[in-house]
Order: structure tokens, then sequence, then C-alpha cells
């Protein structure tokens, strides 16, 4: 006859196992994130997984942003090792360059692919976004502190003068999940950003109960693999256009930018030089971002909804001063795409735009790809 | 239901199902703490305060119409009477309290709460000494829940009441969201009612006090997904709970933990690959196609026999039984077994208070031939069926769907009962039988799901087009 089942035995047994299991994960969950589903049976992913709260099912994605390992272990960069014959550009920047209402091959870096370009030396130009929505350089500065262990022989930073301005950047969840990182490459580099959001991570930090969220997402991504795979959706396509919804300004709107003045102690320069440094001998082709140019009611005081003309102007000196300075390499693509090509932001544009800019882009690319 | 309030039902459950004295009371109070705190918050007109006391109201209602007249004294009803009133306060008192984590506090005010609560204790007693017929507020107590289920279903009627309710508020007061009218479990509310009423005036129903009725229609666990159980052999378990021996604890905990894992784990990883909306313009390729509505097939019934597992292990913690709702359902071989194994206790009820009354007037009325009468009912239940899913064309849809299949497979089986070929009553004969019974079932109810689960019937037409690679 069996023992007697005995339900506060079955009650310790639950409780040693949970705290087992607990502290076990710490150590196991980096090799769970780092293999996945993509780039092993599926085909990686064009860009790094995103959503918007509430298009999730729709674009059959998530964002991996508590987890950059993860983030990278899904994206196509992580497939293979660069063959001899490629020329590697990676792209950075913000939703623009990530592509946002445009499907991921049709995003500017997946435009550039689509030219088969080939360089001096007959190398393949292929080109990567690594790009990641939210305007802020510091969190661009983070990916190719880790995005360099992928051999990039170029770099193309996209830029705007939100991403770049001091008065705009807020604590952002890439930066403060990987606050170890980000605090090293502040300190390191003695850059100028506040540092109060970003809390050092503990051994708790790194327990499966407080990862659950995490594990859940990277549950869901791997299973999303199969409708991306089988659609090709990785993202909610635009429907709405600035040409249409936001020619006329309000200059009362939130967005705007208020201030009178502007000088270059106001913009990240430091991280822009820091990533130099920590990119070099790799070039970074700083590419200022093309912007929505309203033609209707209050455009002779505003650019668009978000940038003032005399501050943007302003930006824009600064920032040409900046890279003849440094001798950094430099396009000012601010006004290359025109204004019937903007869709739900005064910065985000169709895939007829990022074409127009990858044509624009591709002879500089080139150029730099075979130093003189 | 989330994992947390689940965890906490069951930590309450645990503590009330071992209660020595006072369990009754302390349940109820339980349950209709739960009908507020699980209703959808909805600042419009104080809706998401006012729909569970309207909850609350219709059952203290039905009981005042049911009830014997032994079973009305106040000595017994009094301390039930005295637990709906306090916890209807104690939630409208929450708009000073702010305990949002708890319960929303756009309540109305206090003395708005006191005079409801006067209309409706008033109501009641008048209920309860009415010396007059109450077979016919019986029947107009039914008519009206039928109406209210009604317009609760159509969303036209909905979006016409609030739109009516928004024009009447002028322009700047507080505008509805779309699910203003979401009455956290009206149908199964509804059916609980309707069962007790039908029974009364069959004179089946047994004799309950109002703390014995309100318990068997709120009961916490099944409230809000069911299972519907029968009130004389809920009211036998609460008035004398089950044992609770080790094995027993051992059992509710596994049934507990079962549902949960196939809740929040099996039926929530395969939405992410269930048929939808927005996969069907999306995909291409049948086979794609399959696999998308295989996974939506599974994932209805991991998500609704998981909420029938966890109603089931707390009520079990409660020391109350609750029936089955599921027994394998797509391993059945035919349509007919199919439905006597899918949400049970729902079809139970759709047979005893609509289908066998309908056959039993077709019967006797006319002599209809016998294929008219079984395609009437089957058509007309399962129909009413969908309906009680929701009120758009698509689960009417639905519901045809299945009574011309249930119809078919009464047709098939009377046509080939004596035309079976020797082969079939082999062992292997009828496991082979069985296997194509259960993969042609399968696909059919399979098939359905997309009027269930689609919008509209343009989407699952266009769905049904490209399963077939017809597109």
């Amino acid at each position: 006859m069996p023992a007697p089942v005995k339900p506060w035995r079955i009650l310790v047994k639950a409780i040693l196992l949970f705290f087992i299991l607990n502290f076990a994960f710490i150590y196991l969950y980096p090799w769970f994130s780092t293999h996945q589903i993509y780039n092993h049976i599926v085909p990686g992913r064009l860009r790094f997984s995103d959503s918007q709260p509430g298009f999730e099912q729709t674009a059959h994605a998530l964002s991996l942003y508590d987890d950059m390992d993860a983030m990278f272990a899904l994206h196509i960069i992580s497939a293979k090792s660069k063959p001899s014959n490629e020329f590697r550009v990676i792209f950075f920047g913000d939703s623009s360059f990530w592509g946002d209402g445009v499907s991921a091959s049709e995003t500017l870096p997946g435009q550039i692919n689509s030219l088969n370009l080939r360089n001096c030396r007959d190398q393949n130009i292929v080109a990567y976004n690594l790009a990641f929505p939210t305007s802020y350089v510091m969190k661009d500065f983070l990916i190719l502190n880790k995005a360099l262990r992928y051999n990039p022989d170029l770099i193309v930073w996209g830029i705007t003068f939100q991403s770049l301005s001091y008065s705009n950047q807020n604590a952002l969840g890439l930066l403060s999940s990987h606050s170890d990182e980000t605090l090293y490459l502040i300190h390191h580099y003695m850059l100028n950003i506040p540092t109060d959001f970003l809390k050092p991570r503990t051994r708790w930090d790194q327990t499966l109960l407080a990862n659950r969220s995490n594990i859940k997402k990277l549950v869901i991504i791997q299973e999303d693999a199969l409708p991306w795979m089988v659609t090709g959706v990785d993202g909610p396509l635009a429907t709405t256009w600035q040409s249409q919804d936001n020619n006329d300004i309000d200059p009362k709107n939130k967005y705007l930018l208020h201030s009178k003045t502007l000088n270059s102690n106001d913009l990240m320069f430091d991280v822009l030089r820091s990533a130099d440094d920590l990119a070099h001998p790799v070039q970074i082709l700083i590419v200022n971002e093309p912007i929505f140019i309203a033609t209707g009611k209050n455009s002779q005081q505003y650019y668009n909804i978000m940038d003032s003309r005399i501050l943007y102007d302003k930006y824009r000196s600064i920032l040409s001063d900046w890279a003849y300075t440094n001798r950094q390499p430099y396009f000012d693509a601010w006004n290359s795409v025109p204004m019937s090509e903007f869709t739900n932001t005064p910065f985000h544009i169709s895939a007829n735009g990022e074409k127009k800019l990858a044509s624009l882009l591709s002879p500089v690319i080139l150029g730099l790809s075979c130093p003189r | 239901m989330t994992i947390l309030q689940i965890s906490i039902l069951a930590a309450v459950a645990l503590v009330l199902g071992r209660l020595p004295k006072g369990r009754q009371f302390a349940l109820l109070a339980v349950s209709a703490f739960v009908v507020f705190w699980l209703q959808p918050a909805e600042p419009f007109l104080s809706l998401s305060f006012w729909l569970p006391v309207a909850t609350l109201t219709i059952t203290v209602f039905a009981w005042a119409l049911t009830s014997t007249p032994e079973m009305r004294a106040w000595k017994q009803n009094w301390a039930a009477i005295s637990i709906l009133i306090g916890i209807v306060l104690l939630m409208d008192l929450n708009r000073h309290l702010k305990l949002t984590q708890v319960y929303i506090s756009t309540t109305p005010p206090l003395t708005l709460t006191l005079i409801a609560l006067i209309v409706i204790s008033a109501a009641t007693l008048l209920l309860t000494r009415w010396q007059g017929s109450h077979r016919i507020l019986r029947v107009i107590a039914l008519i009206a829940i039928i109406l209210t289920f009604i317009f609760l279903k159509v969303p036209q009627l909905t979006n016409y009441a609030l739109a009516f309710l928004s024009t009447v508020r002028g322009p700047n007061a507080d505008t509805a969201s779309g699910v203003a009218f979401s009455w956290l479990g009206f149908s199964y509310l509804a059916f609980r009612l309707m069962h007790t009423i039908r029974d009364r005036q069959s004179g089946r129903l047994p004799a309950v006090t109002l703390t014995e009725y309100v318990n068997y229609v709120i009961f916490f666990p099944s409230f809000t997904a069911g299972p519907i159980d029968r009130l004389e052999r809920f009211v036998k378990e609460l008035q004398t709970p089950l044992p609770m021996g080790d094995e027993d604890w051992i059992d509710a905990g596994t049934r507990l933990f079962v549902g949960l894992f196939k809740k929040f784990v099996v039926a929530d990883l395969l939405a992410v690959i269930s048929i939808s909306d927005v996969l069907v313009p999306q995909v291409k390729g049948a086979g794609w196609m399959w696999l998308f509505l295989y996974a939506y097939t599974l994932r209805i019934y991991f998500d609704f026999s998981g909420y029938t597992d966890i109603a089931i292990g707390l009520g079990r913690l409660l020391g109350i039984r609750l029936p089955e709702n599921f027994a394998a359902p797509y391993l059945k071989p035919n349509l007919t077994q199919f439905w006597n194994s899918w949400h049970m206790t729902l079809t139970q009820w759709f047979r005893s208070y609509f289908f066998n009354p309908l056959t039993r007037a077709l019967r006797s009325g006319k002599q209809l031939p016998a294929w008219i009468i079984i395609f009437v009912t089957q058509i007309s239940t399962m129909i009413l069926i969908g309906f009680w899913h929701g009120g758009t064309l698509n689960f009417i849809l639905w519901g045809a769907w299945h009574g011309v299949g249930l119809f078919i497979h009464n047709r098939w089986s009377e046509f080939i009962r004596n035309r079976l070929p020797a082969w079939t009553q082999s062992p292997r004969g009828q496991m082979a039988m069985n296997a194509l019974g259960v993969f042609v079932t399968f696909n059919y109810v399979a098939l359905g799901w997309l009027f269930f689960t689609l919008s509209t019937p343009a989407i699952a037409w266009q769905a049904i087009i490209k399963l077939f690679g017809l597109s």
C-alpha cells in the first residue's frame, strides 16, 4: 500500500524548489536569452523587435529593451560571422532609421541593400538596421558598445535635434535596464549625463521572480517567429500622413521646444565624440535626419510641430561646424525628402522617402568604404 | 481574472472552507464583494458600481419570487440582507477610502446609494409579502431577464443606448467607452436565475433561504465563467460541505494548478499563433492558415477548460464539488458526442429548458415528420447557444453551423445504421471508423470556430477561401 500523501511535505519541497530555481536562473538565463529560435530555425529579424502598446499582435513583435543580449540574438546580424567580401555598415538611430510605418525590408538599410552596392575593393555593401525607436543618442552609444563585436566597417548614425538635445532627454527603459553598462560608459567617458535614474542591478534583479515579465516576452517573441516568418510583418504600417494632418502649425502644441537660444553646450557632442573614440578605427558617418517642412499656417516660424525655424537652423549650423572642426564624416539630409513622403510624425518617412534617402546616402557610403 | 486575483481567491477559499461557523455568511460576503471587484472599471454613470448592484438586486428579487413562504421569514434572512447591504455600502464608501487596488472609486454619492438601497429593500419586502399570484410575476421576471439578455448581447442596441445616454447628458459629461455595458457574469447569472424560476414554475425547486440562494447564483469560483450548477445539488453541499482529507487537498490543488497552467501557459501561448482578424489578410498559404486555425481550436479549449478547472479547484477548497464542463471533446467521433462533452452544463441547460420542451411541443401538435422536428429543434437550439455567446451575425452563423452539423450527423447515423460493411464491426475496423470520426468532427468544429473568433462573416469567408487554397 502506497504511503499516504502529506500536503505539508509537498509545500516544503515546493518552497525549496522555488528558491533553487530562482537562483539557478541567474546563471541559466543568459544562455536562454541568447539561444533563440531566430537565426537557428527561422531567419533572424531585419531590425530590433519593437512594438507600440496595442500593436503587439498586429506587428508580431514585442520590445525586448530589458535585455539587449536577447535583442541582438534575435537580429540577423548575429546569424553568422562576417564573410570576407562583405563591407558591413551598421545603422544606428531612432524610430526614423528603425523604420516606423514601413516594412522591415523597406527601411533605409533595407533600401541600401536593395541597391546591391559594391565598393572599389569589390566588397558587397551590406547594411544592418540596429536603430531603436526613441530619440536619445546615449541609447545609441549603449547599443554601439555591444554592436562593435559584430565587426562593422562603417557606422551610419542618424541623429535629430531632439536626440542630440540635453533638454529633450528622460529616463529610458533601455538605459535603466542596462544600468551597469550605461554607468560604465558615463563614468569612463565622463559624460555630462544625469545618473539618478540608473540603479545598479542586484542579485534579486536577476532572479526568476524579478524577470518573469522578461521571460514571458522572450517566449512570446519566439512564438512570434512563426507568424512573422509567414507574413513578413514586424510592425504596423503607416496610415496617417503629415502633409495632410500637420501642415498648419499650432505654436501651443506640446512638442515644440520654446527655448530662445541654443549653443553647443546644449547638444550632446560629448556622446558623439566618445562614440567615435570607442569605435575607432571604424568610421562613423553622422546623418542629420530628414524632417518634414510644413508650408501651411505659421510655417514662417516653424518647420513642423517639433522644430522652430530659429532653433533648428542654429542646431544645423552648430552641428556642421562641429563636424567640420572634428573632421567627422557628416551628411545633412534635413530637407532631402519631399513633404509628401512623411507619415505619422515630422521625421517618419514612407518607403519612397527611404528609397530617396538611400539613393542620396549610397554615394557617401561608397566613398567612405574606399578610403583615399 | 488575473493570476493574482485567482491566488487571492484561492487563499480566501482555503480559509472559508475551514471555518467551523458562519461559513455560508462569510461566503456570501466574499462572493458579493467579488461581483464588484471583478467588474471592469467604467466611470460612465458609475456603471461599474451600479451593474454589480443590479446583479445583487435581481438575484434577491428572483429569490423573493421563487422562495416558499416559510423561507421568507425575517429571522432566517436578516443576516444575508445585512451582509449584502453592508457590502454595497462598503463599496460606495471607497470613494473616501480610495483603495484603488481593491476597487475603483467611481461610485455615486452615498445619499443616492442609500435611496437606491431603500427602494430595493422596499421592493423586496413587497415581493415577499405579496398576497397575489407570484405566477404572473415570475413570467414577467423571465421576460425581463430575456430582454435584458438580448439588450446586452446585441452591440447595436447597447451602442444605441450609450449614444442616447451621452446625448441626454450633454456634451460636457464624461463619455462612455465601448464596454460600458459589460455586465460581468450576466450570461451565467441569467441562466441560473431562469433555471430557478422555471423549476419553481414546475414545482421542482427546493425551498432555500436567501443566503443559500444568493450563494448559489453568485458563487465566486463559478460566477464569471461557469460551470452552471443546479440549485438543489449546490445547496446540498453548501449545507454539508464535502470532507477534506489529505487526498482531497491534493486533488483541489492539482485541479487549480492544472487550470492555471492550461489558461495562463498553454492557452496564452497558443493565442500568439491563433487565427485572428489580423492574421487572415496577412497569411499566404493554406497550410499556415490551417496551422493557425488549429492553434485557435486548441487555445479556446485550453482557455475555457482551464477556467473550469480553476473554478472546480476553488470550489473543492470550499467543500463544494462543481459539475464538470468538459470531457475530452476533441476526441469525440461525432458532433453529438462533442456537444455532450463541450461546455456540458450549458448544453444540459439548453436541453432541459429549450430543446426538450420544444421537442415535446412539436411532437404533441401536428404530426410532423421526425426529421423536421429534429431539424427545427437542433438548429434553433444551436442558434440560441450561438446567441448566448454574442448577438452578432457571426455567432448566429456559428450556432447554425453546429445545428446543421448535428442534423447531418443524426440523419447520417440513421442512414448508415444497417448499411455498414462487416469489417467495420471488427476491433480494427471500429478503431479506424472512430479515428475517421474524430478527424472529421475535429475539423468540422475547427472550421466552425472561424465564425466564432473572426469579427465578420466577410473575414470568415476570406479565411475559408484561403484554407481551401481558392484565393
